[in-house]
Order: structure tokens, then C-alpha cells, then sequence
């Protein structure tokens, strides 16, 4: 089920007046758990063995910890190995085998090996990540495994979160799910606001500039400006499609009870490569840090060391997004910005570097690098990739450079929602008086329920992330 | 989106907080309800309305961005004389364009005299509007009831539901505002645009090439992933459409609609590139339905979807469905030529039905070859036990070794037991031992691997049991000697009379002439001339099936029957080969010998007008010649990728700078170029000096090569070629007629002078060696009716150079452009052979 189908309408309803009838934690805890296997496995059912495969195998490996403590190594192998299993085969089966015949190809041998054409299930990088979490926390000693089945398959399967992330750690939602929740009016109208902002975002920003952003990078032959603009329209896209997906999550789950993790901090606000990825993702980037780059050494094995974690880290979680070689360069990109901004900021002097007016400049320089880095990732075909890096950025006809232009107007214009909720979240809603809060929100439903009739669009995209 | 922490709210907030989203939707409402604005007053609609009051058209062409981009309406009037519409809109479905049609032709007493519904069949079928664009510009184009269209185009009552409304308004909306911000931007930009208005409309070609199709979308991302939302499966029910019973679709509409209002109604079929063309393409049985529908309702129909045929490669189409200028200018000439051949603006006239679709041709064969003689076995010395050779006699001419020579598919067979024996193409398939059962044909005898080791096997001669053989333009049905052919045609509809041409070539030892059961009991005898038989015969068949019976006695030849047409009506349909009339006709290229390349006499003449000099923007000169505004492109339409059709050229101090296209904005003229556009030139110094006082010399001048699609043909030239006498070889016989296809260019008082005043003609000569085969004298008025043929007299010496020379005098004031010269050989009709016996 998508977020943005009236059919989740419909079943966000029903499920939020029944969760709160009900009242006592462990019937809400039932009644999530159905409800997000309705909500996982409303187009294709199968998905539902994969998910609970992946449950069901770390909720043993966790009490199997907790009973065998001398044989957490084993059982973490056993876990990891499920997770990953899963994942290298719906996501990196046949990515390994396109590879392995080019290179025999390369080799100049034939081989009848061809790809198995599998598809990858909705949410399975998320999920696996989540459960994955959980075992690893337990095999620190950092969380106490469950016995309750129906708490941690809330906390592994929990509908809001579950296909495109927040990646939860089990150290934040699980005490959650296991403590009672009580109506709160304001936890809800706030839950409602995000919500309806994320919706927003999605339909009014993300769903409007991607037709052009398409159709760009559909030309057989696109000059090198209008590659650039559909790029910064590419930015603007994910940014509000994703943190839109985030913010419906996390609004979702708030009038639910539950206080997700926060996604995104104004990541085009960034002033240099390591505050981009505090900014983007964080649920995952933190995700990273914690269980990749500080256990393959972090900052703690002077430079190269560092270059050696930071590389690791990134080259997988490119991976991660997707099985193709631009997704690992895009990887590499960001390693190599992280790598290189460490290099230039000890000769950049402090004063110079904390000065109030240089705050511009680098984020707009940063933004020109996370636009690389986009161009990366948008484009799938590698062919494609190295000859939109070849083009000029300067250089088209008079009716390219129109098109140009009208692809950085779209851009500007459907960007103006999240310019104008920036504003009113840093200039406004401090001041708003007290009591009237109430206004301000239901003016805000207003606008976003207006702006979503007027921009919806009869096919909706699916959610960009849907597809890592 | 983050809000403050709430506290007790006072009455006043309550009340805010009930206002504040009551005003934002009551703006809403207002802005999209427009306080119920009359859609008559849409400015796009009035603009649209006013575009057909101004062009009051005979002619009406109606459809979406497909014929929009296929059809120049200017050029169509100029080959039509009549006042010519093209009424388009992108993203348009077919009920949109009977909307249209109705709402905006007819609203505005539009008379025409001639509707042309132009697109692909597919989308003519489709009754259904496509992604929510279609839609929204179908309800834009909708009165106020519209009960035809509510029913087929969305089968229920979609106009009078409010939600319909407002989401139809909405999506107006948020195309108004879309396409302010585009419009804004153009208008900032440009400075040639000076409102937004001005600047959609200069934007929209552009962006419409770049971003047109709302609903294109880029699923690589999504490609290896079960979306939630199935949005594979919804782009593919999305772009598979959905074609209707015949009875459903808008056809008939038009046509009863066009005729209330005293039209006519032609369907004309658009190209499209080869790789959309299944999807554009409906079922042969839709197809057959729609043609029998057209011709029961009277309305023409053109198919001229074959891109190929017309000339159109991948070149000529901006995407798989829209051309482009050059495309257009192609298609243009083609749909007019056809337009004008038919004659269509004339009441009286019938209107043009393409034959073929829907008609079906069998052959069946019965009877017993007869004449298959026992072959002659013979065990060659050394060759092993399993070989045998075998001689066919007096049908070596029929073995497969000989006969494909001539591409064609020999019926003989050679059998053991009634058995065909396999055939190989190499004798080294052939075992020595192990025998195989193989047979391998080697000019007109056969090597023959025993079916059997060591068993002496009854070798006889056998025929294929099919009738036709062979693929393609090779394909033949056999007539044999002793059997009887049946071809039975089958029509959608039995309306026009029928004719049947047939040509073939004899073969093997029979003499005797076969015969012909024509419907109605007629029998004839194939004709026959040197190893060709053919007939051609009217048949007098009314019923839906006819059946012709061709039966061979048995001292008849083997004849492979390779070309067959059908005459329908005035049309012809090649049911076999590439047709009758190629088959009897051998055509040779005049201008295309390079060893005789065309030559002039002398140089071409000075345009003796001096135009004015002056610099038109930055670093850009201008010169108005309206004098020589016929001589340009657009009028011309000849230009190539690689030859552009005007004679017209600047040359700086000199030497003749490049010609680019001027469609795009001037300044994007580069140094040393220029480009012209109807009465005026625009150039680019080479050096970057200023247009008019840098110095250089900038004149006018015709182009030295006269290279068009064709040659030149300027005011004084004599211009002479041919061919030499090795390239004569291609005729059997004697030239039956000489064809050329002359486009003469003038202004317009030269044009329309008669009498006295009327130009000179172009005189013509054609000799064979020395002596004058055809001398003829051009008037400006015979050159504006399609290629000119004349019949030449027997007599023509092949041994002998052929030499032709055009002379325009130097008082014609026409420029000539000699698209082509044929010298023509016609057997059959033509050259009077149905005088034969």
C-alpha cells in the first residue's frame, strides 16, 4: 500500500479509531502488527515471508543470546548471513551475475549463465537493516533480546516506517512499543501537520518536477545545461519525495503514539560533505556510522585509516541504494568529497572558515558538489553517466538554452513550498502567539489539502526510495 | 513542518482556526470556479475560434500534434487553391477533435468544404482519452451538453458531476500556472517576447519537443521493483489504449457531423517511424471493420501511414510520431499530390478509398502435374555406393539450380516412394557412404544420395504442393502444366468494379497457352510475349467473393506467375510481386549517368537587384530582396539534409558563405553564414567584422552548382545530360516514353500573365546520336500538374548516346528546377499489347 493512495486513507482510519478503542497496549500491539502485514502485503502477499523470515530469524538469534551467551559470535554469523543472504539475492543476484558474464565476456569466454530477472522486494534494504540493528545491539549487551514476539514484530514490521525507513533502531522504537500510549491531542494535530506536509511535499514538489526531470533525461541527446537543471530538479525531487515519504512516517506514527527518528535537517543547507550526511538520511547514515565505519576503525587509525573506513562505509552504502556501478560511484563520490574536504579544511584558516559571511558560499558550493553526486545517482546507464560528464556546462543551442531555463524555473517554482515552510519555521512559528497554534495548523491543513488537489496528478510516482 | 507547542486557545484563535482554512478554500474555489466562467470565454478557446474565422477554411484538417506537425497548411493551400485550416491541439483524443470539430469549426459557421480527420488508425479507433491531459483538454473543448461524447468517450455522465468540474478547473488551473511560470521565464529571457502570452508561444514548439508528454516517465529507477502502486501495469494499459467495436468509435460522427453541415469527410492515416509501428497500428480485423464502415458511410480514406513509401526515414521525424519540418514539408507535397489527384474539393468527384486492407487472396491447386518424365539414373564411376546422378531432361530448365538464378523457388521435387528427398545446398553433403537421402541440384541435372545403402531405389520427379513459392518480391504461384489454379478474392465490400492483371514467366518444354475462367463464365487464354504470359482482364464479379480459375493443359509450360494486381475501382493492389506495371516496365535515370553529368553553358546569371545593406541586431547583416521571396525555402520546400532549395546565396567579398536554417532565433547565426526566409537574408560576417561598414563586400547571388533535390534551371541557362549508350542495355526493345517532372518557380505577375505577357516556355529536345527523337516547348502553366510524359515512336537507336538539353530563355523571368528525367520502356497496356492474341 503507498501512502498516497486513497486506499491508505481509508485504512489509516480504520486503523487509527480502532488502535485508539482499544486502549490496552497489547491489543494496540496485535492490532499494528495485523495491520502492517495488511498494509505490507496488500499487492504481492509473498512479501509477507520474506519480512517475517527476516523476523522470525533475528528474534531467535536474539533469545538464542541470551540463552547460549558463549555462542553470540556463531548466532550473529547466523543472523547476518539470513539478512544479507536475503539481500544479496533479491537485491545482488543478479547484479553479481551480470558482472560475472562481463567479465567472462571480457575474458573472451561464452557462458549460458543469464540473470534470473528477480525483483526486488519493496523495503527489504530497510527492514533487514532494522532487524540487523537489533541483533548486533543484543550482541553488545546494549538491549535485553525480547521474549514478546508481538512487541518486536511491531518494532521490525511497524506500517508507517516500514518500507522506506526511518531505518528505527531497536534501542528507540522498542522501549516505545513495550510502553503504554495515551491519546494526546497535541502529539496528534502535530502528527497530522507533518503528515499532511509530507503529502504535500510529495504531490506538490516531488510528483511536479519529476515529469520534467524525466523527460530530460529520457532525450536521446540533452545538451550539457539541460543535464545540469534536470540534476538540480533531481534535487529537489528526492529531497521532497523522500523527506515527504519521512515526514508522512513520521507523522503517521506520531498520531499513532509513537516519535520516529528524524530524516532530514535541510541537507542543501550542508557546508561541507560530513555535515551533508548529518542532514541527509540520518537514520541511515547514523546506521552506517555505528555499525560500519567505527567497526571498520572510524577516525581512530590516523589518515588513511580513516580514508580506508570512509571509503568502506560509503562504497556500501552506496550499494546499498541499488545493484549498479553508479550507485558504488556515487559512493565513492561522497568518500571522496568527505576525503577531500578533511584535506582542504586544515589549510582553510579557522577565522576564515567560521566567518559569518563564508556560510554562502559553502553551502552553495556544496550544494554544486551534492549536485554531482545526484547526476550519479539519477543516471542508471554508466555509458550514459560518462558522456552527460563530458558534455559543457555552457554550451547548447538557442532552444536548448529555453529549455534550459524553463526546467530552472520549474525547478525554483515547485521549490517554493519548501522555501516558504523553511521560512515559517524559522521566522514565523517562534512568534506565533500563544493559543494560536490552533490556527496556524488548520490553515496549514488547508493549504496542503488544497495544494495536493491542485498538483495531484492521475498516475502518482511511486516513492523514489521504494526502489532501495 | 514544525509547530509551537499549543496552549488553551482563546475564541478569537477558534474562530481564526475555522476562517483561516475556510478562506483558503473558498479562494481556491474562486480561483478555479472563476465565478463560473463561460468556457466560450477561455481565451484559449477564442483564440482558437478566432484562428478559424480568420483562415475560413475549404479546407478543414482536424486532429492532435500528429497532423499538426505532418501537415503545413500554407504549402497545402498553395497545392490545393483553397484556403486551408489545420485545427490541432496536443495531447488531443479523438473525441476531443470531434469536440472541436463541432464546438469550434462549426461554432464559429466555419464552412469547409473538405474535413481531413488525419492521424494513425489506432488512435482514430480509440474512443477513450488517455492520462489526465487528454482528458482535461477534451472537457476544455466540450459545450455545455454533450450526451455522444459523454457515452463513448467516458460511458457514464462526467460533465454534470461537480467533482468532474472541479477537477477539471483544477487541472486548468495548474495548467494556467505551469505554464505562466514557463511563460514568465521565456518572456524574462527572451526579447522577442513582451507578455507571458508571448512567451508560452514562442516557448511551446521547443518544450513541447523537450518536455511534451506529460505522462512519459523514466522507470529505470523503479525497473527491477514491484512498485506498490502497480505503475508499470498502469503505463501499460495506459499506452496499449483501448480500440472499440466498430459501431463505437467516432467515425461515423464526423462524417454525419461534416455532413449536416455540407462537408465531406476524408480519414487520412499519418506515417510513423517503423518502431511504432505495432503499436499505431490496430488488428487486421479492426481494420477490415473500419474500412467497411468508411465505405459504408461514404467518407474517403487515405493510408498513408507507409513512411517508407513516401520517402520518410528516421530523419524526418522529430519522435516516432511527429515530424519534423523536413518530414512535414514531405508529407505535405505527398497528402496534397494525393488530395489534388483525387480531386476532392469537387463535389462531384468520388472520394479516394484505399484498396487492400481488408481484402484477401487465396490460391488453391488441383489436378495432377502432367509431363513429370522418369528420370534418367545414372551410378557414376568411383562415386561410392550411396551416389547416383540424375538427368532431368527437358525440364533441366525447372531444377532448383537453374530457376534460382532468377530468385525463384523451383516446384520440382525430386521423390523415392511419393517421398520428397531432402535437398542440400552443397555436394559435400553428399556421403560417400552411410547414404543420407539427400538430392543435390547442379545446373540442370541432380546428385542424388541413395535414401538406402546399397537399395535400388525408384528415383521419380515430384512438385511442391503449394501453389506460391518463395518470399517477398520473388515469391510465384506455379501454374503446371495438367492442374488447374483457383485464386479466389475476398473484399469487405463488393462496391467497385474489379480487374485482374497477371504477369509470369514460362518455363520447361510446353507450348500450348493456358486458359482463364473468368466470374460470370468468360474463359480467355494467357497472352503471351517472348517467355513472359499475361493477362489482363476486367472481371464481372459483384458478390464479395470472386474466383478465377487458371488452368493449364497438359502441353502447357511450367509458369511461375509473379506478379499479380488487382484494379479495384481506379486503384491497384499488388497481390503478388512487385506489381504488373513493373514488371513491364523498365525505367531509366536521364540525369544520373555520371559519365554525361549535366552541364550549363553558361554561368549563371547576375540578379541584377541590389539590395539594400543594413545590420539587423548585433553583428548581423540584413538584406531585403522581396523580388526573390518565391525563390525561397519556404516556398521551394526541396531542401535536404544535405541541399537546401534555394538557388539563393550571399557572397562575402566573393565566396559564397554557408546556408544555415533561419527558423531558429537569428543570433544564432554563426560567422560566415547566412540564412534566408522569404524576402529577407540575414548573414554573420566570416570575421567577426561589422555587417556594413567592416569593409567586406556583401552581395547577392544565384548558387554557382544549381544543386537542388534536382538542377536549376536559371533565366538564360541551357542545361544538357544524358546517358551513354552502355547504360542502355537495361531495355529489351525501344524507349516507349520519355517522363519528366519540371517545378517552375516565378513571382507572382510572371505566374498569372497570359497571352502576349505569359514567359517563354522552356523548350525540351531529346536526342538519340544525332538525331531529334523529341522536341517540345514548355509553357510555365503546364509545369504545375505532377511529372509530364510523352510517348516516343519506334525507332530509337540504343547504340547511340541519349542527350537531352533544356533551354530557358533569357526573358522567362522562371527559374526551373528539373526534379527528374525517365526514359521510360512500357510492355503490356501501355505499348498496346492488349492488341496481342
Amino acid at each position: 500500500m503507498n501512502f498516497i493512495q486513497n486506499e491508505f486513507l481509508v485504512f489509516f482510519v480504520l486503523v487509527l479509531s480502532l488502535y485508539w478503542l482499544l486502549r490496552e497496549r497489547r491489543l494496540q500491539n496485535l492490532l499494528l502488527m495485523v495491520c502492517s502485514a495488511v498494509f505490507y502485503g496488500w499487492v504481492h502477499p509473498w512479501f509477507l515471508f520474506l519480512l517475517y523470515g527476516s523476523a522470525v530469524t533475528d528474534y531467535l538469534v536474539g533469545l538464542g543470546m541470551r540463552r547460549f551467551p558463549e555462542r553470540k559470535v556463531p548466532l550473529l554469523v547466523v543472523s547476518l548471513a539470513v539478512n544479507l543472504g536475503m539481500l544479496g539475492t533479491f537485491k545482488y543476484c543478479d547484479f553479481f551475475i551480470e558482472n560475472v558474464i562481463a567479465v567472462l565476456e571480457l575474458m573472451g569466454l561464452q557462458t549460458s549463465l543469464h540473470t534470473l530477472g528477480i525483483f526486488l522486494p519493496v523495503g527489504i534494504s530497510f527492514y533487514t537493516f532494522q532487524t540487523m540493528s537489533y541483533t548486533i545491539e543484543v550482541y553488545r549487551g546494549r538491549l535485553e533480546p525480547r521474549r514478546n514476539f508481538v512487541d518486536y514484530a511491531v518494532f521490525v514490521s511497524f506500517f508507517p516506517q516500514l518500507v522506506a525507513g526511518p531505518v528505527e533502531r531497536a534501542t528507540n522504537l522498542l522501549p516505545q512499543v513495550e510502553l503504554p500510549r495515551t491519546w494526546n491531542t497535541e502529539r496528534f494535530l502535530s502528527g497530522l501537520t507533518l503528515a499532511l506536509w509530507g503529502g504535500a511535499k510529495k504531490v506538490m514538489v516531488a510528483d511536479t518536477i519529476a515529469p520534467y526531470v524525466d523527460k530530460i533525461f529520457l532525450l536521446d541527446n540533452p545538451s550539457g545545461p539541460m543535464i545540469w537543471a534536470a540534476t538540480v530538479g533531481f534535487s529537489i525531487q528526492i529531497l521532497a519525495d523522500f523527506s515527504g515519504y519521512t515526514d508522512i512516517a513520521r507523522g503517521t506514527a506520531r498520531m499513532l503514539g509513537f516519535e520516529l527518528m528524524e530524516n532530514f535537517r535541510h541537507p542543501y543547507l550542508a557546508v561541507n560533505p560530513s555535515d551533508f550526511w548529518r542532514r541527509w538520511h540520518i537514520s541511515f547514515s547514523t546506521w552506517i556510522r555505528d555499525y560500519l565505519y567505527i567497526p571498520l576503525g572510524g577516525s581512530r587509525g590516523g589518515f588513511w585509516g580513516t580514508v580506508k573506513a570512509t571509503f568502506g562505509a560509503m562504497l556500501l552504502s552506496g550499494l546499498w541504494h541499488g545493484a549498479s556501478w553508479t550507485f558504488v560511484l556515487w559512493g565513492a563520490y561522497h568518500a571522496a568529497l568527505i576525503t577531500g574536504y578533511r584535506l582542504v579544511t586544515k589549510r582553510i584558516p579557522k577565522a576564515v572558515r567560521k566567518h559569518p559571511a563564508a556560510w554562502p558560499f559553502a553551502v552553495l558550493i556544496m550544494y554544486g558538489f551534492t549536485l554531482g553526486g545526484w547526476l550519479i545517482f539519477r543516471e542508471t546507464n554508466i555509458d550514459r553517466l560518462l558522456h552527460y560528464l563530458s558534455l559543457s556546462p555552457l554550451e547548447a543551442t538557442a532552444e536548448q538554452w529555453v529549455a534550459t531555463k524553463v526546467m530552472l524555473a520549474m525547478c525554483l517554482f515547485t521549490s517554493l513550498p519548501l522555501f516558504f515552510v523553511l521560512f515559517l519555521e524559522k521566522a514565523v512559528a517562534p512568534r506565533i502567539p500563544v493559543g494560536w497554534t490552533l490556527p496556524a495548523r488548520t490553515t496549514a491543513w488547508a493549504l496542503c489539502a488544497v495544494g495536493m488537489f491542485l498538483f495531484v496528478r492521475m498516475h502518482l510516482n511511486d516513492f523514489i526510495y521504494f526502489a532501495f | 513542518m514544525t509547530a509551537p507547542a499549543s496552549s488553551p486557545a482563546p475564541w478569537s484563535a477558534r474562530i481564526a482556526a475555522v476562517l483561516g482554512p475556510l478562506l483558503v478554500v473558498g479562494g481556491f474555489l474562486l480561483l478555479t470556479m472563476g465565478g463560473e466562467e463561460e468556457r466560450s470565454e477561455d481565451p484559449l478557446l477564442l483564440e482558437i475560434e478566432e484562428a478559424i474565422e480568420a483562415a475560413d477554411p475549404e479546407v478543414l484538417f482536424l486532429g492532435s500534434s500528429l497532423v499538426g506537425r505532418a501537415v503545413d497548411a500554407e504549402a497545402m493551400a498553395g497545392l490545393l487553391g483553397a484556403r486551408t485550416h489545420v485545427l490541432w491541439r496536443s495531447n488531443a483524443s479523438t473525441p476531443q477533435w470531434y469536440a472541436m470539430l463541432k464546438n469550434r469549426a462549426y461554432g464559429t459557421d466555419a464552412s469547409p468544404k473538405l474535413v481531413v480527420v488525419a492521424s494513425t488508425l489506432r488512435r482514430m479507433l480509440t474512443t477513450e482519452p488517455r492520462g489526465e491531459r487528454q482528458r482535461t483538454n477534451l472537457l476544455q473543448q466540450l459545450g455545455e451538453y454533450e450526451p455522444l461524447i459523454e457515452r463513448k468517450a467516458f460511458g457514464r455522465d462526467v460533465q454534470d458531476s461537480p467533482l468532474a468540474r472541479l477537477r477539471y478547473r483544477r487541472t486548468l488551473l495548474k495548467d494556467r500556472i505551469l505554464d505562466g511560470v514557463k511563460g514568465l521565464t521565456v518572456m524574462a529571457t527572451s526579447p522577442t517576447a513582451g507578455s507571458i502570452e508571448e512567451g508560452i508561444a514562442e516557448a511551446e514548439p521547443i518544450l513541447e519537443g523537450v518536455f511534451g508528454g506529460e505522462n512519459a516517465r523514466d522507470f529505470r529507477l523503479e525497473a527491477r521493483v514491484i512498485p506498490v502502486v502497480d505503475s508499470v501495469l498502469l503505463q501499460e494499459v495506459e499506452e496499449t489504449g483501448e480500440t472499440v467495436a466498430a459501431t463505437e468509435n467516432f467515425l461515423p460522427d464526423f462524417v454525419e457531423l461534416a455532413r449536416a453541415n455540407g462537408a465531406r469527410v476524408i480519414f487520412v492515416n499519418l506515417p510513423v517511424t517503423a518502431d511504432a509501428v505495432v503499436r499505431e497500428t490496430p488488428s487486421p480485423e479492426e481494420a477490415r471493420s473500419a474500412l467497411r464502415q468508411l465505405r459504408t458511410l461514404g467518407a474517403g480514406h487515405l493510408d498513408l501511414s507507409d513512411a517508407e513509401a513516401l520517402g520518410l526515414g528516421p530523419e524526418h521525424f522529430r519522435d516516432s510520431t511527429h515530424l519534423n519540418d523536413a518530414g512535414q514539408a514531405i508529407f505535405t507535397a505527398a497528402l496534397g499530390l494525393e488530395l489534388m489527384v483525387a480531386d476532392v474539393l469537387n463535389p462531384a468527384s468520388p472520394l479516394p478509398m484505399p484498396v487492400g486492407v481488408g481484402v484477401e487472396a487465396s490460391w488453391r491447386r488441383e489436378g495432377t502435374v502432367a509431363g513429370l518424365p522418369a528420370v534418367e539414373v545414372v551410378a557414376p564411376e568411383g562415386a561410392g555406393p550411396c551416389r547416383r546422378d540424375l538427368r532431368l531432361g527437358e525440364l533441366g530448365e525447372l531444377s532448383p539450380a537453374v530457376v534460382g538464378k532468377l530468385r525463384l523457388e523451383s516446384p520440382l521435387r525430386v521423390e523415392v516412394d511419393g517421398q520428397p528427398l531432402r535437398v542440400t545446398g552443397k555436394r559435400a553433403k553428399l556421403p560417400d557412404q552411410g547414404c543420407a537421402g539427400l538430392v543435390y541440384f547442379k545446373g540442370q541435372g541432380a546428385e542424388v544420395s541413395l535414401p538406402s545403402a546399397g537399395a535400388g531405389e525408384a528415383f521419380a520427379l515430384g512438385v511442391a504442393p503449394e501453389v506460391v513459392l518463395g518470399e517477398g518480391e520473388r515469391a510465384a504461384a506455379w501454374l503446371l502444366p495438367g492442374t488447374e489454379l483457383t485464386l479466389e478474392i475476398v473484399r469487405p465490400v463488393a462496391d467497385e468494379p474489379l480487374g485482374l492483371d497477371l504477369v509470369g514467366t514460362g518455363m520447361g518444354p510446353g507450348e500450348a497457352a493456358p486458359r482463364v475462367g473468368l466470374p460470370g463464365g468468360a474463359e480467355r487464354a494467357l497472352r503471351r510475349t517472348g517467355n513472359r504470359w499475361y493477362l489482363q482482364e476486367d472481371l464481372a464479379c459483384e458478390a464479395e467473393t470472386c474466383t478465377v480459375h487458371l488452368e493449364a493443359p497438359a502441353g502447357a509450360p511450367w509458369v511461375a506467375i509473379t506478379d499479380v494486381d488487382l484494379r479495384i475501382g481506379d486503384s491497384t493492389l499488388s497481390l503478388l510481386g512487385t506489381g504488373f506495371r513493373q514488371a513491364f516496365e523498365t525505367r531509366l535515370n536521364l540525369q544520373g549517368d555520371r559519365g554525361l553529368p549535366p552541364t550549363y553553358a553558361a554561368a549563371p546569371p547576375s540578379l541584377g537587384v541590389r539590395p539594400e545593406l543594413e545590420e539587423r541586431g548585433a553583428g548581423v547583416g540584413h538584406l531585403e530582396v522581396p523580388t526573390y521571396a518565391f525563390m525561397s525555402n519556404r516556398v521551394i520546400r526541396e531542401q535536404t539534409l544535405l541541399n537546401n532549395g534555394t538557388p539563393l546565396v550571399v557572397l562575402e567579398d566573393g565566396e559564397p558563405m554557408a546556408l544555415r536554417g533561419c527558423r531558429v532565433v537569428r543570433k544564432e547565426l554563426s560567422p560566415g553564414t547566412f540564412c534566408e526566409a522569404k524576402g529577407h537574408v540575414y548573414f554573420v560576417p566570416s570575421d567577426g567584422s561589422h555587417p556594413v561598414e567592416g569593409g567586406r563586400r556583401y552581395t547577392l547571388a544565384l548558387r554557382e552548382d544549381r544543386i537542388s533535390k534536382g538542377r536549376w534551371l536559371y533565366p538564360g541557362d541551357t542545361l544538357s545530360f544524358g546517358l551513354r549508350p552502355n547504360r542502355l542495355t537495361a531495355l529489351h526493345g525501344s524507349p516507349t516514353a520519355v517522363e519528366m517532372s519540371i517545378w517552375g518557380f516565378a513571382p507572382v505577375e510572371v505566374r498569372k500573365a497570359r497571352g502576349k505577357r505569359a514567359p517563354p516556355p522552356l523548350r525540351v529536345e531529346l536526342r538519340s546520336g544525332e538525331a531529334e527523337i523529341l522536341s517540345e516547348r514548355l509553357p510555365l502553366r503546364e509545369l504545375e500538374g505532377g511529372p509530364l510524359r510523352w510517348p516516343l515512336l519506334p525507332g530509337f537507336e540504343a547504340r547511340q548516346p541519349v542527350t537531352v538539353e533544356l533551354r530557358n530563355p533569357p526573358d522567362s523571368g522562371v527559374f526551373y528546377l528539373v526534379r527528374g528525367t525517365y526514359l521510360l520502356e512500357e510492355l503490356g497496356r501501355a505499348a498496346g499489347l492488349e492488341a496481342a492474341p
